[in-house]
């Protein structure tokens, strides 16, 4: 709920529990390994749409939601923009982000104008004759005028139309996403959930060091990095072929649909999930992704 | 005047919509994008700067797919892919003894025994910004200060800078910060002053206008005055293929 600052830090799970009782995280990050690409970047995507429509839906008109906007100067770039995109797709209109965005601009506007109103000319003038009439009057009159005939500085202009918060969607976003990397590191331990792990296209690179860095366990960093490592080294293969059979001598052997996304799904690797959904995008990568569902299985049958 | 190529893209770029720094900045990341793509792909200077970063931040990384660029996007990340896999490959030193003898000797020394995950995470750490990113933000800079620098006197850029949209908030803080006379900071302050007073007034209107009493009056220039808001406060989208 963005109204609200909810305590979505990352407590240390009590481990008397066990680790085999999955909850509904363990059971979000299931869903996502069904489908294709890194299923952090997922759960973010679908973590920031919810945060959005539901800012739009039932906040814009909050007190508290509006005070932490005010205080970050609005969302930042990435999600004003995707603000923006929710309203148009679902609303067909952009009277939510009109009311907010409206404040925002009325406030660096007010802070500009009293900014104006102590630098114009004749307040300047005056000033400068007060503080001449007091120069004049020895040491005391001096000292006078430096404390009360002061310049409007800059800085001040500056602190004011500058935020003093981090945009309250990112924020969220972010601890939900530590929540995530928090669970799976957790859950790498039991067999199941590691083979679900295992048929998915696994963490991108960018959550792959973050979800390195939230584990102790070495049996668990050691799960990761193997995972990582072969499907790094499937993903070179098929890099290397995608390459080679651009060459001219090579231009008629036909491309099989993991060499075909293995492009994208490198960009995905080190960059993470792209944002903008794209039809033709997710076809490649669901084919490379049921190539790895077909691997898992064959695998599980060899055991 | 004489403004440099700066002052002539500014002058341009203040007549059409939005902030005009975001789209100078947005255009000389798409030319950097257009250059190695063309040109660059295989210049090792270039390659190894893409290696130190890790590729490219992930707009600019997804970028590459919207251009359709897959054999470059393939060479470039074949590359990096490469120097990854190599580490991650190579993993972490199991014991003490499978560590160089100079870190073994510290860390017995010292008690400080990093974690297998802290490591491999340092090693896996971009060790440069986004290539991309970096030219767009060098870019920027120049653009301000010639804004600053070209504001007033004869042919200056204050006339403009006035009938745009002038910059979005990001851009005018920075612009602030470079200014170092009061009578560029007064003009640019009155300018920016101006040009979200109108806005403010347009957004008021179809605020109004939103109202069921009123919602049968025409749209006006008010009409995308919540989209103009976003870029005013948060600056201009990063869309792919922007130019």
């Amino acid at each position: 709920m963005p109204g609200y600052e909810p305590s979505l830090q990352w407590q240390e799970p009590d481990r008397n529990q066990g680790s085999n009782n999955m909850g509904l995280t363990e059971l979000w990050l299931k869903l996502a390994f069904q489908k294709p690409g890194c299923p952090i970047c997922r759960l973010r995507q679908e973590s920031e749409d919810r945060y959005l429509f539901n800012l739009l839906y039932e906040h814009v008109t909050d007190g508290i939601t509006r005070m932490h906007l005010v205080h970050a100067m609005g969302l930042c770039s990435e999600h004003s923009w995707m603000l923006q995109a929710t309203e148009f797709r679902h609303w067909h209109d952009g009277l939510g982000v009109g009311i907010i965005y409206e404040d925002l601009t009325e406030r660096v506007l007010q802070s500009l104008y009293q900014y104006q109103a102590s630098n114009s000319p004749s307040r300047i003038s005056k000033r400068k004759a007060l503080r001449q009439r007091l120069e004049h009057m020895g040491w005391f009159g001096r000292w006078l005028a430096q404390q009360l005939v002061r310049e409007v500085p800059v800085e001040s202009l500056l602190q004011q139309i500058s935020p003093v918060d981090s945009c309250p969607a990112c924020r969220i976003i972010e601890a939900l996403e530590d929540n995530y990397l928090h669970s799976l590191v957790r859950q790498a331990t039991v067999p199941e959930f590691r083979s679900w792990y295992a048929a998915s296209d696994g963490l991108c690179l960018p959550h792959l060091r973050r979800a390195l860095a939230y584990t102790k366990d070495e049996e668990v960093v050691r799960f990761l990095v193997e995972e990582a490592a072969r499907r790094l080294g499937q993903l070179r293969v098929h890099l290397q072929e995608y390459v080679r059979k651009h060459a001219w001598d090579n231009r008629h052997e036909s491309k099989t649909s993991l060499e075909q996304s293995s492009w994208i799904r490198a960009v995905a690797f080190f960059a993470g999930e792209c944002r903008e959904e794209r039809e033709d995008v997710d076809q490649l990568r669901q084919k490379a992704l049921d190539n790895y569902h077909k691997q898992a299985v064959m695998s599980s049958h060899e055991q | 005047m004489s403004g440099g190529l700066g002052y002539y893209a500014l002058r341009d770029a203040l007549l059409e919509p939005g902030c005009a720094v975001c789209r100078l900045k947005a255009t000389a990341m798409a030319r950097y994008l257009d250059s190695l793509l063309w040109e660059n792909v295989n210049d090792p200077g270039i390659r190894r700067k893409i290696r130190q970063a890790q590729g490219f931040c992930q707009v600019h990384a997804w970028e590459l797919v919207h251009r359709g660029a897959s054999l470059a996007a393939a060479l470039l990340m074949r590359d990096v892919l490469q120097n990854a896999l190599k580490i991650v490959k190579e993993g972490c030193p199991r014991t003490l003894l499978d560590k160089p003898l100079r870190q073994t000797a510290r860390e017995l020394f010292y008690r400080q025994r990093h974690t297998l995950s802290d490591e491999l995470v340092a090693r896996l750490a971009p060790k440069a910004r986004c290539p991309v990113c970096a030219q767009g933000e060098e870019m920027e800079r120049i653009y301000l200060d010639t804004l600053v620098s070209q504001l007033l006197g004869k042919d200056g850029l204050l006339s403009a800078y006035e009938t745009s949209d002038g910059l979005c908030l990001p851009h005018f803080l920075q612009a602030l910060e470079r200014v170092h006379e009061k009578e560029v900071l007064d003009a640019l302050v009155k300018a920016q002053h101006q040009i979200w007073e109108r806005l403010v007034e347009q957004l008021n209107e179809y605020i109004r206008k939103s109202d069921y009493r009123f919602c049968n009056e025409p749209w006006g220039d008010e009409s995308d005055a919540w989209l103009r808001a976003i870029a005013a406060v948060a600056g201009a989208r990063q869309e792919s293929g922007q130019q």
